[in-house]
C-alpha cells in the first residue's frame, strides 16, 4: 500500500476514534440541543418576552436565583470556616468530617429532598424546635434555601481545599515578621490568595442550586409566585404541552446561568492579576 | 540495512525543523547525529523510525521505500530517552513485548519467546532483574532494557533517542563503552542522537553534526574535530578560540594589526579565526603573530591553561590556551602566540 | 450539575487531598508547613489563637452535623421506624422491586454506553493534536452544566407528544418517553461526560511514549490499546465507571420529566420515592431511599480509596 508522504500521526485510530466520538456526541447532545435551539426560534421576540416577564414566571425566577444567591453566599461562609478548619487545625473526627463534606454531591437529590423535608417538618427533629420559636422552614422560601445550602456545601470546600493545602506558610511567617497580628495576616495575606478559588466554588455551588430539582421541590411548598421554583414551572408547563413556555424559561434560566458564570470567570481573572496566587 | 534519506523537509508551522536533509547510512555502521537543541536530529531520527513523517522527501531502507509503512511495520528497534518501558509490566514482560504481539503466522511459541529473552537479558546482564518493574529499576538499569526490549524483534536498523541524557555523568560513560562493545558484537545499523559531543566522537564511526535542520558536515570523529567545515562544527566541537578577523587581499589582520598566518584562499571581508586552545604555540615576546600577557594559570596533568589578555586592541580580548608543562608560564609574563593549524569562516556563518 | 468555569476538567470529582493526615505530609513542595497546629500560644504567629480555633472547629462540626449528617440519619431512622420486618416488606412490594430493576438496567445501558464512548473519546482527544480540541471538552462537559429538568426538557421537546418526532413515534406506535428507552435517554445525557472526564487528563498526563514504544515493536492500534494504554488506566476508567453508575441510578430530575411516573413501569427507585412520599408512605418512602443511600456511601468510600490509588500513580517512578 502506498502512502503519499501527508500528515499522519504515529498513534493510529485517530480517524475511527473521532468519528465515533462525533458520531455519539451527535445523537446524544447536539441532536437534543438543536431541538431545544429550534423549539426557542419558533417563538417570536414578542412571545418570548411575553412568556418569560408574566408574573408567574419572573417570581420563579426571582425565587430560583435569589435564594440560589444566598445560599451560595452562606456556603461561601461556612464553606470557608468549614475548609479552615479541615486543612489547618486537627480535632477528634477530622477525617470523618472531611469524607462527609461530599455526601451532598453524592447523594441522589430525591433522597436528599425527602431528608431534608422530613427534618425540617412541623414534627420534624429540627422543625419542631424551630416550630416552638415560631420559624416555619418546610413548604416555605425558608426551606428552599436550606435545600439550596445544603447541596452546594462541597463545592467551595472542594474547591478551596487544594488550594488551602498548597499555600506556601512562609508568607505568614514574613507577614508576622513584619508585624501583622494574626488577624492582619489572615485577612490580608491569606484570605486575599484564596479569593479565585473562593469565586469559583461559589459560582459552581451557584449554578448548581439554580437548576436543583429534587432536593428542592419536596421541602419547597411549590405554591406559584411564592415557593416555586424556576425548574418546577419548566416541569409544569410540560405537563400542560405548553413546550414553548417551557422552553422559554429554560433557555432564559441557561442565559442567565451562562452570563454569571461568565461574570465570575471574568472576577476570578481580575482577582488572578491583582493578586496573584503564586 | 541501508538506509538513504533523501531532501527531506519538516516543518512545525513556520519553524523549519529539517531543511532538506540528505543522508546516507551504511550497513552495520554506528552513527551519530550530533547537535544543539532544535538542530532536527530527533525529528529526523522519529521519522527514520516511522513516528512521525516528513512533510517532503524520501526515506529508503534497503532499497524499498520507507514511508509506505508505519512504524510498526518498518522492523525498526527504537529506544527512547526516558526509555518508555511499559510500567505495568514486568522486565520479562517488556522485552517479550513485541514478540507476543507478532501476527499469529509468525509469533514464536512461549518458550521460544522465553529463550530468546533470556537470552537478550544475559546479553545486558541483567537476567537476575527479569520479575522486577521498572519502576524498581535504575535508570541504568532501565535503559538497558530498552535497549534489549528494542533488540528482541530483531530490528533491522537500530535507533537510539539520546539514550543516555536522562543518566547521570558516570553511568553515562559505563554506557557508552557498553553500547560501543555491544555494537561491535552484534552489528546491527544503529543511528542514535546525542547533543554530547564527547560522547557522538567516543562512540560512533561516523558523526553527522547537524544545526537548524540542515547537515553541517558528516565524516569519521577525526574528520570531524580535525578538519571542520564550517565554524558552527569548529565552534560546536572541542574547544576553540574565536577571533574577529578581516580578510583583504590575501592577508589577515586582527583589530587593525596584520598576523603572521596564510589566509589560505579565504575570502575577503570580516570573518572568524578558529584556533583550537592547544593549537597555539608559545614563545618569548616578538616571536608571533600575537602577543599578551598572561593573567592566570591553571596546571592539570600534563597541561596548563593560561588566561592571556591579548595586547592589541585595548587588551580587553582574553582567551584561554593549553600548553605543555615544559616551560611553566607565569602570571604577568608577556607571551607570544602563533596558531600552528587554525581555520578562517566568514562572520556570518 | 455544576458549572464549568475555568477548572480543569474532573475537578469537581477529584477536588482535594486525600482525606488522610498521612497525605497531608506527604505534599511535596515544603508541606511541613501545611501540617496543622495543635495547642499553640496565642502570639504564635503560625496559628489563631486556640479560643478562636475553637469555635471555627464547633462552627464547622455543627454545621456540617446539621446539613449532612442529621439528614442521613433521618433516612435510616424513618426507614426503621416500624421496625426490621416493615423495612423488608416495604422492599419486597412489587412496585418496589420494579423500581429496583428498572434503576438497574437504566444504570446498566448507561454505564455501558458511556464507557465504551467515554475510552473512545478520551483516546481521539488525549493522544492526539487537532484544532478544536477545547470546544469538543466542552461540549462533552455540558450536561454538567445543565439542569437536571433541562436534560429531560430536550428529550421531551424531540420525542413528546407535541415534539418534533412525536407525531411519527405515535404513528408507529414507538414509545419513547414515558417507557424505558426515554429514560434511558435521559440518563445516558445527564452521565455523558463521567467518564471522559476522568480518563482525559489521565492519560494526557501519560503522554504517548509508551504507545509509541508499541508501535514500534510491531504492535497494531488494538493490540497497543488492550495491553499497554489500558492496564495503565484502569484505576481513572474504575472512578470514572463508579461516578457514571452513582449519578446514573440517582437520577431524579431528568427521569422524573420523561417518565410519566407509570407505576410499576417507569419509575426508577427515585422515582419511587417520590410518589410513596406523597401518599405519606414514609416508611416505604424511606426505606427505598435508605438503598440510594447505602449506595452514595459505598461510592463514596470506593472513591476515596480509588483516588489514592490514582494520586499513588502520578508519583514519579518511570519517565
Amino acid at each position: 500500500m502506498s502512502i503519499a508522504v501527508a500528515r499522519r500521526s504515529t498513534l493510529p485510530g485517530f480517524g475511527l476514534t473521532m468519528g465515533l466520538t462525533l458520531t455519539w456526541l451527535s445523537i446524544i447532545i447536539l441532536l437534543p440541543l438543536a431541538g431545544l435551539f429550534l423549539k426557542t426560534f419558533e417563538l417570536s421576540l414578542d412571545q418570548f418576552w411575553g412568556i418569560v416577564t408574566s408574573r408567574r414566571t419572573l417570581n420563579a425566577l426571582k425565587i430560583s436565583f435569589g435564594l440560589s444567591f444566598a445560599a451560595a453566599l452562606v456556603n461561601l461562609v461556612m464553606g470557608t470556616i468549614i475548609v479552615w478548619a479541615l486543612v489547618r487545625y486537627r480535632f477528634p473526627g477530622r477525617r470523618l468530617f472531611d469524607a462527609i463534606v461530599d455526601i451532598p454531591f453524592a447523594l441522589p437529590t430525591a433522597v436528599a429532598g425527602v431528608a431534608l423535608t422530613q427534618l425540617f417538618a412541623q414534627k420534624g427533629w429540627l422543625g419542631a424546635p424551630l416550630a416552638e420559636l415560631g420559624i416555619k422552614v418546610a413548604f416555605t422560601p425558608i426551606g428552599i434555601f436550606i435545600a439550596m445550602i445544603f447541596i452546594g456545601i462541597p463545592f467551595v470546600v472542594r474547591t478551596v481545599q487544594p488550594v488551602l493545602i498548597d499555600l506556601d506558610v512562609e508568607i505568614e511567617e514574613a507577614a508576622a515578621s513584619l508585624g501583622a497580628n494574626r488577624w492582619h495576616t489572615v485577612f490580608r495575606v491569606i484570605l486575599p490568595s484564596l479569593i479565585p478559588a473562593l469565586l469559583t466554588g461559589f459560582a459552581l455551588a451557584f449554578a448548581r442550586a439554580v437548576g436543583e430539582y429534587g432536593s428542592v421541590i419536596f421541602i419547597a411548598g411549590n405554591l406559584p409566585n411564592v415557593s416555586e421554583i424556576a425548574p418546577l414551572l419548566i416541569v409544569i408547563r410540560l405537563s400542560e404541552f405548553r413546550y414553548a413556555d417551557a422552553t422559554a424559561i429554560a433557555v432564559v434560566m441557561l442565559l442567565a446561568s451562562f452570563l454569571i458564570i461568565f461574570a465570575v470567570n471574568r472576577l476570578q481573572r481580575w482577582a488572578q492579576i491583582r493578586i496573584p496566587t503564586h | 540495512m541501508t538506509i538513504e534519506v533523501k531532501n527531506i523537509v519538516k516543518k512545525f508551522g513556520s519553524f523549519a525543523a529539517l531543511d532538506n536533509v540528505d543522508l546516507k547510512v551504511a550497513q552495520g555502521e554506528l552513527l551519530a547525529l550530533l547537535g544543539p537543541s532544535g538542530s532536527g536530529k530527533t525529528t529526523l531520527l522519529r521519522i527514520i523510525a516511522g513516528l512521525d513523517w516528513p512533510d517532503a522527501g524520501e526515506v529508503s531502507i534497503d532499497g524499498e521505500n520507507a514511508l509506505a509503512r508505519g512504524a510498526s511495520e518498518r522492523h525498526v528497534g527504537f529506544v527512547f530517552q526516558h526509555y518508555a518501558l511499559f510500567r505495568h509490566m514486568t522486565v520479562f514482560e517488556n522485552v517479550a513485548f513485541g514478540l507476543r504481539v507478532q501476527p499469529r503466522a509468525i509469533r514464536k511459541d512461549e518458550s521460544t519467546i522465553r529463550a530468546r529473552v533470556k537470552e537478550l537479558l544475559d546479553l545486558v546482564q541483567l537476567d537476575w532483574l527479569s520479575s522486577r518493574y521498572p519502576s524498581q529499576l535504575s535508570g541504568g538499569q532501565r535503559q538497558r532494557i530498552a535497549l534489549a526490549r528494542a533488540l528482541a524483534i530483531e530490528p533491522r536498523i537500530l535507533l537510539l533517542d539520546e539514550p543516555f541524557g536522562a543518566l547521570d555523568a558516570k553511568v553515562r560513560k559505563e554506557l557508552r563503552q557498553w553500547l560501543r562493545s555491544l555494537h561491535s558484537e552484534i552489528h546491527v545499523t544503529s543511528i542514535f542522537v546525542t547533543h554530547d559531543q564527547e560522547e557522538a566522537l567516543e562512540v560512533a564511526n561516523r558523526v553527522v553534526v547537524m544545526d537548524k535542520g540542515r547537515i553541517e558536515q558528516i565524516g569519521t570523529p577525526g574528520e570531524v574535530y580535525d578538519d571542520p567545515a564550517t565554524a558552527f562544527v569548529h565552534g560546536f566541537i572541542g574547544e576553540s578560540i574565536v577571533l574577529p578577523v578581516d580578510v583583504s587581499g590575501g592577508s589577515v589582520r586582527l583589530a587593525g594589526q596584520p598576523l603572521n598566518i596564510a589566509a589560505n584562499g579565504a575570502a575577503s571581508g570580516a570573518s572568524k579565526l578558529f584556533v583550537r586552545r592547544h593549537d597555539m604555540a608559545i614563545g618569548p615576546a616578538g616571536s608571533g603573530s600575537l602577543e599578551g600577557a598572561v593573567r592566570h594559570v591553571r596546571s592539570f596533568g600534563p597541561i596548563q591553561r593560561a588566561e592571556v589578555a591579548l595586547s592589541g586592541g585595548e587588551g580587553k580580548t582574553i582567551i584561554e590556551i593549553d600548553a605543555p608543562r615544559d616551560r611553566e608560564l607565569q602570571a604577568g609574563e608577556i607571551v607570544s602566540l602563533q596558531p600552528r593549524r587554525y581555520r578562517i569562516f566568514a562572520a556570518q556563518d | 450539575m455544576s458549572m464549568q468555569s475555568g477548572l480543569a476538567p474532573a475537578t469537581e470529582l477529584r477536588t482535594y487531598a486525600p482525606a488522610a493526615d498521612i497525605a497531608i505530609d506527604a505534599l511535596p513542595s515544603g508541606s511541613e508547613r501545611a501540617r496543622p497546629l495543635a495547642g499553640t500560644a496565642a502570639g504564635n504567629p503560625r496559628t489563631e489563637p486556640a479560643p478562636v480555633r475553637l469555635i471555627i472547629i464547633a462552627l464547622a462540626i455543627t454545621f456540617l452535623s446539621v446539613f449532612v449528617v442529621l439528614p442521613l440519619v433521618v433516612v435510616f431512622a424513618q426507614a426503621f421506624s416500624k421496625g426490621i420486618g416493615a423495612y423488608f416488606a416495604a422492599l419486597t412490594e412489587p412496585e418496589a422491586l420494579a423500581a429496583i430493576r428498572l434503576t438497574l438496567l437504566v444504570a446498566a445501558i448507561s454505564v455501558g454506553l458511556n464507557l465504551v464512548f467515554g475510552v473512545i473519546a478520551a483516546w481521539a482527544i488525549a493522544k492526539f493534536d487537532f484544532t478544536g480540541k477545547t470546544f469538543l471538552i466542552t461540549l462533552i462537559d455540558l450536561p454538567f452544566s445543565v439542569s437536571p429538568v433541562i436534560s429531560g426538557l430536550v428529550f421531551v421537546l424531540l420525542f413528546g407528544a407535541q415534539g418534533y418526532w412525536g407525531p411519527w413515534l405515535q404513528a408507529h406506535d414507538i414509545h419513547v418517553l414515558f417507557a424505558v428507552p426515554g429514560i434511558a435517554l435521559a440518563t445516558v445525557f445527564v452521565t455523558f461526560p463521567f467518564v471522559a472526564r476522568a480518563l482525559i487528563p489521565l492519560m494526557q498526563e501519560q503522554g504517548t511514549q509508551e504507545e509509541e514504544a508499541a508501535i514500534s515493536l510491531g504492535a497494531s492500534g488494538l493490540q497497543t490499546f488492550f495491553r499497554v494504554t489500558l492496564p495503565n488506566i484502569k484505576w481513572g476508567l474504575l472512578y470514572g465507571v463508579l461516578l457514571c453508575n452513582a449519578r446514573a441510578m440517582g437520577e431524579f430530575g431528568a427521569v422524573s420529566v420523561v417518565s410519566g411516573h407509570i407505576r410499576g413501569e417507569t419509575n426508577t427507585m427515585p422515582l419511587l420515592v417520590e410518589i410513596l412520599y406523597n401518599e405519606y408512605q414514609f416508611v416505604s418512602s424511606f426505606a427505598i431511599a435508605s438503598l440510594l443511600a447505602m449506595l452514595a456511601l459505598i461510592t463514596l468510600v470506593v472513591k476515596t480509596i480509588l483516588e489514592r490509588r490514582l494520586d499513588e500513580g502520578q508519583q514519579p517512578s518511570d519517565h
